[in-house]
């Protein structure tokens, strides 16, 4: 520790003396946030104190540091968390030094030792990445080798394991990927291109369980192309995984497949996106017993949109691990200005509607040991299944952007929603269902009318008046916001969320929220003081859930 | 076009390094259906206490017990003692759930070892030190296949002494005695209570209540706290006599004993035994 401070500190150094001598001693930099919360007890919306903490006072935060000189970087990532906000994983705790690296590049050579993140594809196979919101980090450490062997074809492999809080862990992971991109081999300039790609990743686990006869090598496989021409973009992947029985899948033994396909469309005015996906028993872990956001190796797009509304937000998709599959299709068009919808200054219109099932899997089991019927140590059900009658969710929504008149700007919103709470939130999986009928379905209506005034330069007001309609779940809510910025350097801003449909008459209450930013060069300061409501906060198709708290909080972030 | 060669047989080799198990060979074969691969009595084996972090709302528990109870049925009673520990948010009581069990002394230790979910698992109680204690269902196995192979460093010995049905007083009495490889100096000694054959509701895997769910090895409460107390075993061997009163709707015929020490400054046990009343 105490070395990599003095490289930190003598970087810094480096740096100003290469001010003073004006030479090359390279560049530092860098970015830094802390999020502090002081929680107030509200015997209100946490009667049981579940999401009060005993320290009072949360407080997690980061420093990243990169050094580069040429060809050469460095860089690391202090971490802090006294401890973890709630609703993060608590295996957070601590500090230290999480993530460090050293990368060279060199004619075509890009070699990385330490932590890095890496994509093969759109991630069926293989994506490690950083997403502090949900508090996942599956960073490799370990090697990687990038290599343009010649333009237009680029070749990558690795090996290491993967970060889980301030530890690796067990499973060791290894990879390739050779991608061919058709335009930059042959030199053409042309609208029309072709890429394609292959990529496998495997991981080893030392298995010493007393029931099964658990693989310790488990591989992934996929194939992809995508086609470029004129208006047209279409990707299409297909993805195997070996024998990969985990606490996931419940110890089966079937293999896994995947499929993501997506097409787009725009000309003019006009924008059309077409997505499927089939994911089969595809969640890859570097250890087979994990839990959430943990270890995750692989990442299953979602093919759903993210909603970034408050309460449609509450509604959120988060992919199902067991299985799946679904589609999305999104409409988008600007009608121009001087037609009748376009107004004076023209309307974008998008349209987006989205689904996903269950896959109809024929369940395999065998007699337990206790005389019951369950499916780990057996296939789990047959491949390539289809369309199951469990539905997990549909999301349709409509969104009209247009401008009122010179100073105010309109955004307006509908949303219909059919979610399945016992899946998507209580993780109730598909083979335990012995009755569809028996789970909890959500039927959500929602509208939210944001508008934006500018009064005068630099001073605008933004208001967005949001009601959601449901008589399930947590029932009906109506939220306004009114957020007052002087730009470029403050903001207020007073929101109140109001469950007044909840169906315990004692939770109807009030989520009041008052908040500000200032923001000076690259640092920005934000306070906010009030109620939060539990929800839901999603990120690619990963969600975790964020227990209902009041306090404080503060978040400071700056670059340089 | 040797690069590209070379490219493609990385991809190949690292698609090829995975293990195909046959289907008729998911589940490993014993002889009889069952037994751990070592034999011989209670005194002279290390045994291993699971203590299940469970609650009566906890729609995974149901399963997690039932691999609990799978691997005492490899490992055998004598192996491998059940503690299912009610802590939580999901051991509370509400409409649909009359009987809750946590204790105080479950709550204690929920809140000592950090837990913030069930189910989960402590297996002996290892690796505390390096914040690994908390094991997931899915590694018992792993993880008990390992610890029964370690060698004893102690035996205790345990019977019920007395049982006063005028104030369900429940005593009772052992030895524990170190074996040669025995290391600890800061030794402490716990004796539970647990109970069978409870009948009361349940959270099932897919939501449902089952009403006659039936729990078992239930932690009822401890003849010496939460963390019981400090035995000196400078000498090699030493006794233990201590007294519970059994809680009022406690069926004594159903209830076990089971004695356990651990290291006081690791927390890992070291020996444990069990008896039923």
């Amino acid at each position: 520790m105490k070395r990599i401070l003095f490289l930190a500190f003598s970087f810094f150094g480096i740096s100003t003396f290469a001010q003073e001598a004006e030479k090359d001693y390279g560049q530092i930099h860098g970015n830094f946030q802390t999020n502090t919360q002081y929680y107030l007890r509200d015997t209100i919306i946490d009667p049981t104190g579940t999401a009060f903490p005993d320290e009072r006072l949360l407080a997690a935060g980061f420093l990243n540091l990169t050094y580069s000189k040429g060809n050469f970087m460095a860089g690391l990532r202090y971490e802090n968390y006294q401890n973890n906000l709630i609703g993060l994983p608590e295996g957070f705790k601590g500090e230290g030094i999480p993530y460090r690296f050293i990368r060279y590049k060199h004619e075509g050579l890009d070699l990385t030792v330490g932590n890095y993140y890496e994509q093969f594809g759109s991630g069926l196979i293989f994506r490690t990445y950083e997403e502090r919101g949900l508090g996942l980090d599956n960073a490799m450490d370990g090697l990687r080798l990038i290599y343009e062997i010649r333009p237009g074809l680029k070749a990558k492999a690795l090996v290491g394991r993967q970060r889980i809080y301030f530890e690796t862990g067990d499973g060791i992971v290894r990879g390739g990927d050779l991608e061919f991109n058709l335009n930059e081999f042959s030199g053409n300039r042309s609208s029309t291109n072709l890429i394609v790609g292959a990529g496998a990743v495997s991981r080893f686990q030392e298995s010493t369980d007393p029931i099964y006869n658990l693989p310790e090598n488990v591989a992934a496989a996929s194939l992809r192309a995508n086609f470029i021409s004129g208006n047209f973009n279409i990707f299409g992947e297909y993805a195997y995984k070996s024998q990969d029985p985990n606490s996931g899948n419940r110890f089966i033994f079937k293999p896994g497949h995947a499929i993501y396909a997506n097409g787009s469309y725009s000309k003019g005015n006009l924008g059309i996106i077409l997505g499927y996906k089939y994911y089969d028993n595809f969640l890859f872990r570097s250890e087979r017993v994990a839990n959430f956001t943990e270890l995750l190796i692989n990442y299953q797009p979602p093919l759903a949109e993210l909603h970034t509304y408050a309460l449609p937000a509450l509604y959120s998709y988060n992919v199902q691990a067991n299985g799946e599959t679904g589609m999305q299709a999104e409409i988008a068009y600007k009608f121009d200005r001087g037609t009748a919808i376009g107004g004076k200054y023209g309307t974008l219109v998008n349209l987006n509607y989205s689904n996903s099932y269950a896959l109809d899997k024929n369940f395999i089991t065998r007699l337990n040991f206790d005389s019951t019927q369950t499916i780990s140590g057996t296939n789990g059900y047959d491949d390539w299944a289809g369309f199951g009658n469990i539905q997990y969710s549909q999301d349709f929504n409509v969104e009209v952007k247009t401008k009122i008149n010179k100073s105010l700007k309109g955004t307006f919103s509908y949303y219909n929603f059919i979610y399945n709470r016992s899946a998507l939130l209580d993780g109730v999986v598909d083979d335990l269902v012995s009755d569809p009928n028996s789970l909890e379905i959500v039927y959500v209506n929602a509208m939210v009318a944001e508008i934006l005034w500018k009064i005068k330069p630099k001073h605008s007001l933004r208001s967005e008046a949001q009601l959601m309609l449901t008589d399930q779940d947590r029932g009906s809510w109506a939220l306004l916001l009114l957020e007052y910025s002087i730009a470029p350097q403050w903001f207020f801003a007073v929101q109140d969320a109001y469950n007044y449909g909840h169906p315990n008459p004692d939770l109807r209450v009030h989520y009041p929220l008052v908040s500000m930013g200032y923001t000076r060069g690259t640092t920005k300061f934000q306070f906010n003081y009030g109620r939060q409501q539990e929800g839901v906060f999603c990120v690619g198709g990963i969600c975790r859930v964020v227990p209902a708290s009041n306090g404080f909080s503060m978040m400071i972030t700056t670059n340089f | 076009m040797k690069k590209i060669f070379l490219s493609l047989a990385v991809l190949a080799l690292t698609l090829g390094a995975c293990d195909k198990i046959e289907e008729g060979d998911y589940l490993i074969q014993r002889e009889g259906g069952g037994g751990g691969p070592i034999e011989g009595g209670q005194d002279s084996l290390h045994v291993i206490l699971l203590e299940e972090f469970t609650g009566v709302k906890c729609n995974n528990c149901p399963a997690a017990n039932a691999k609990a109870k799978e691997l005492q049925g490899i490992y055998g009673h004598d192996r491998l003692i059940l503690l299912g520990i009610h802590a939580g948010n999901l051991a509370k009581t509400d409409d649909k759930h009359p009987k809750a069990f946590n204790t105080p002394e479950g709550t204690e230790m929920f809140n000592f070892f950090n837990l913030f979910g069930v189910p989960v698992g402590f297996i002996n109680r290892i690796d505390y030190l390096n914040s690994d204690i908390i094991k997931n269902e899915g590694d018992w196995g792993s993880i008990i296949s390992q610890e029964v192979l370690r060698e004893p460093v102690a035996s205790i010995g345990l019977k019920e002494e007395s049982f006063n049905a005028a104030n369900s007083t429940l005593t009772v009495s052992g030895s524990v005695s170190t074996l040669l490889t025995f290391s600890a100096t800061n030794v402490k000694i716990c004796l539970y209570l647990a109970e069978n054959g409870i009948v009361s509701p349940q959270t099932m895997p897919d939501k449902s209540v089952n009403d006659n769910y039936e729990h078992n090895h239930v932690f009822r409460g401890s003849f010496t706290g939460t963390y019981g107390t400090t035995i000196d075993l400078s000498s090699g061997t030493n006794t233990f006599n201590e007294s519970i009163v059994l809680p009022s709707d406690a069926v004594k015929e159903n209830c076990e004993v089971i004695a356990f020490i651990y290291d006081g400054d690791s927390y890992e046990i070291l020996q444990a035994a069990s008896i039923e009343i």
